[in-house]
């Protein structure tokens, strides 16, 4: 029988020496015959081919909407040295490249979720090594696995929750979240990367790939249990081969990308988009019967607002004041161009009809200017209220004050009495109901 | 490659520990002075929910599912391993409720349809409907592999 009379230090000491012997401490506690450098190995591989991806695409939304420019576009106003991409001039070329871009980013993004915990599932018994660090260095390194996995879910479940609207957003700001909890993760990353991508590389070399992906259930061996910490000393019979769970986390990824791409591909494809919050086929075939962000009756534009005594402010050298038809009466021109929205979803291309913005330049004395701002009637969403766009967006003889979409006058939820649309700008850039554009010689 | 002594590891380590923690110390200072301190309890939180919830739960799940499985096959009672038609279905459905759990379970702000012009009331059975897809796609790919050995 224990003896009781043990100070507590002690028993607390005793408790802590017993650990390796305890639960997922121990070796034999995971059974699965599948986990091992080489599995592990391959869903790294899996991850470090998408990551970058969605990394990328994610740096490309943020140039694209000319942070510098100021006001509404820079959504994260103090970032410091973490905008030193901010001032590249983002390309009106080629007209659909912000709805592949960003298209990429959500669909990617959604798919990174089972990739993710396909690897979680195949280092878990790593995480339960003890001791828990052998060097200030190593534990270090661990903490900063905290960088890693932490980031990488915040990052996945930020992004899923403001597309869907989750309540649990409502007053906090998504891109102050989104873009400084990646920069966190991609600390982690660097880190994490460095330390083991030649782990990841001798895993890989471990055993023959094609090999390894022949072999049916009956043929699964456990890797040798020479080969480290992964590997389980009382392997339990395989239950689905290594092809099979790899497949299992791959299917889970193409799932999520099969039922998230068709809110991209246009009205059709939309169909197939069943769990995307944006992606349902508007009732009717009209003109303007293609998805909107935010209805004008949400935005709190009433008809009197949009109505004939709605005068366009001009604003450069000089200031005008022009009713719908003295725009009409300009020189009219159709751009056929998408709109694609900083939430993944995208339409195909719709012709739009209106006035060249570089007219209007000229019009107002300022035919080489270097900015401008365009000024919403909307009152719900500060973000969409005003927008700035740069010299080559302007100068783009595709970029339009639109009055008129696919040969009808604008619906009132898509802008009416008239709308800004400029080739490969995100869609919330692309201002409704206009009622002030300024036009100045900085940017 | 040399370890630095009292450290424990390489030079080259401890560079990329260096830019590691001043990147996140940086980011976390820009982030923390925009948003709410409670945030930063979203890394943890979220590393806590797998590592004690998720995990132990689909462990358990998953031996309960092979011993039934082996059980079976011990008494002779089942030919054909059925468990892989079971966990492809369940994993596929659960993923897409745990990416779109906000919007199925209707916990989303302003889902008015005046807000897009969309309704947002048929999400939850659009997942049932996917799922019972899937579960009806395995039941029959089961079913057509059983007679497929049979006949063999």
């Amino acid at each position: 029988m224990k003896d009781n009379r043990n100070s507590d230090s002690g028993g607390i000491k005793e408790e802590i020496n017993k650990i390796p012997e305890k639960g997922p401490f121990r070796r034999d506690y995971w059974r699965s015959p599948l986990r091992g450098p080489w599995f592990a190995s391959f869903m790294s591989l899996l991850l470090l081919i998408v990551i970058p991806i969605v990394f990328i695409t994610g740096l490309i939304d943020h140039v694209a909407w000319n942070p510098d420019l100021g006001g509404n576009n820079n959504r994260t106003p103090d970032m410091g040295i973490l905008g030193f991409l901010t001032g590249i001039e983002w390309p009106t070329r080629p007209i659909w490249l912000y709805r592949l871009t960003e298209g990429m980013h959500v669909v990617l993004g959604i798919a990174l979720l089972p990739l993710v915990l396909g690897k979680l599932w195949a280092i878990m018994p790593s995480l339960y090594k003890w001791p828990l660090a052998d060097s200030l260095a190593h534990a270090l390194e661990r903490i900063s696995l905290l960088f890693v996995i932490g980031g990488i879910f915040f990052q996945i479940f930020t992004g899923l929750f403001y597309i869907q609207n989750f309540i649990i957003l409502h007053n906090v700001k998504f891109n102050q979240l989104h873009f400084y909890g990646n920069w966190i993760f991609i600390g982690g990353l660097v880190l994490h990367v460095l330390v083991k991508f030649p782990v990841m590389i001798d895993g890989l070399k471990n055993r023959d790939t094609s090999e390894e992906l022949s072999k049916s259930r009956d043929e699964t061996e456990p890797e040798p249990e020479e080969e480290g910490r992964l590997v389980s000393t009382d392997p339990a019979e395989p239950t689905i081969s290594r092809r099979g769970a790899i497949a299992m986390v791959g299917g889970g990824a193409l799932t999520l990308m099969g039922l998230a791409v068709g809110q991209t591909l246009g009205k059709k494809w939309s169909r197939m988009a069943i769990l995307s919050p944006r992606a349902q086929t508007l009732p009717g075939n009209g003109p303007n019967d293609f998805r909107v962000n935010k209805t004008a009756e949400y935005a709190g534009i009433t008809p009197e607002m949009a109505g004939p005594d709605w005068r366009l402010e001009l604003v450069g050298r000089t200031t005008r004041r022009l009713s719908r038809d003295e725009l009409l009466a300009m020189p009219q021109y159709t751009s056929s161009l998408p709109i694609a929205c900083l939430e993944g979803w995208s339409t195909g291309n719709q012709n739009w009809e209106g006035v060249r913005l570089r007219d209007l330049a000229k019009l107002a004395g300022m035919p080489d200017a270097g900015k401008v701002l365009f000024e919403s009637m909307e009152e719900k969403d500060s973000a969409a209220r005003e927008s700035y766009m740069r010299h080559n967006q302007i100068q783009d003889p595709l970029s339009l004050l639109a009055l008129r979409v696919n040969g009808a006058d604008l619906s009132m939820d898509h802008g009416f009495p008239a709308r800004t649309i400029v080739p490969a700008t995100p869609g919330n850039r692309n201002t409704k109901w206009v009622y002030r554009i300024t036009f100045m010689e900085e940017a | 490659m040399k370890k630095i002594p009292g450290y424990g590891r390489s030079p080259i380590h401890l560079l990329g520990v260096l830019f590691c923690y001043s990147l996140v110390t940086y980011a976390a200072v820009k982030l923390f002075s925009n948003v709410s301190l409670w945030i930063a309890l979203a890394f943890p939180a979220g590393i806590a929910l797998h590592d004690f919830i998720l995990f132990p739960a689909y462990r358990k799940a998953n031996h309960f599912l092979t011993d039934y499985q082996v059980k079976r096959e011990k008494q002779g009672k089942t030919s054909r391993r059925w468990i892989n038609h079971i966990r492809v279905p369940v994993v596929l459905s659960f993923l897409l409720l745990l990416c779109y759990f906000p919007i199925i379970l209707r916990l989303v702000a302003d889902q008015r349809p005046k807000n897009t012009g969309l309704s947002q009331d048929s999400y939850l059975y659009r997942w049932l409907i996917v799922t019972a897809v899937l579960a009806a796609g395995s039941a029959l790919a089961y079913f057509l592999r059983e007679r497929r050995s049979r006949q063999h």
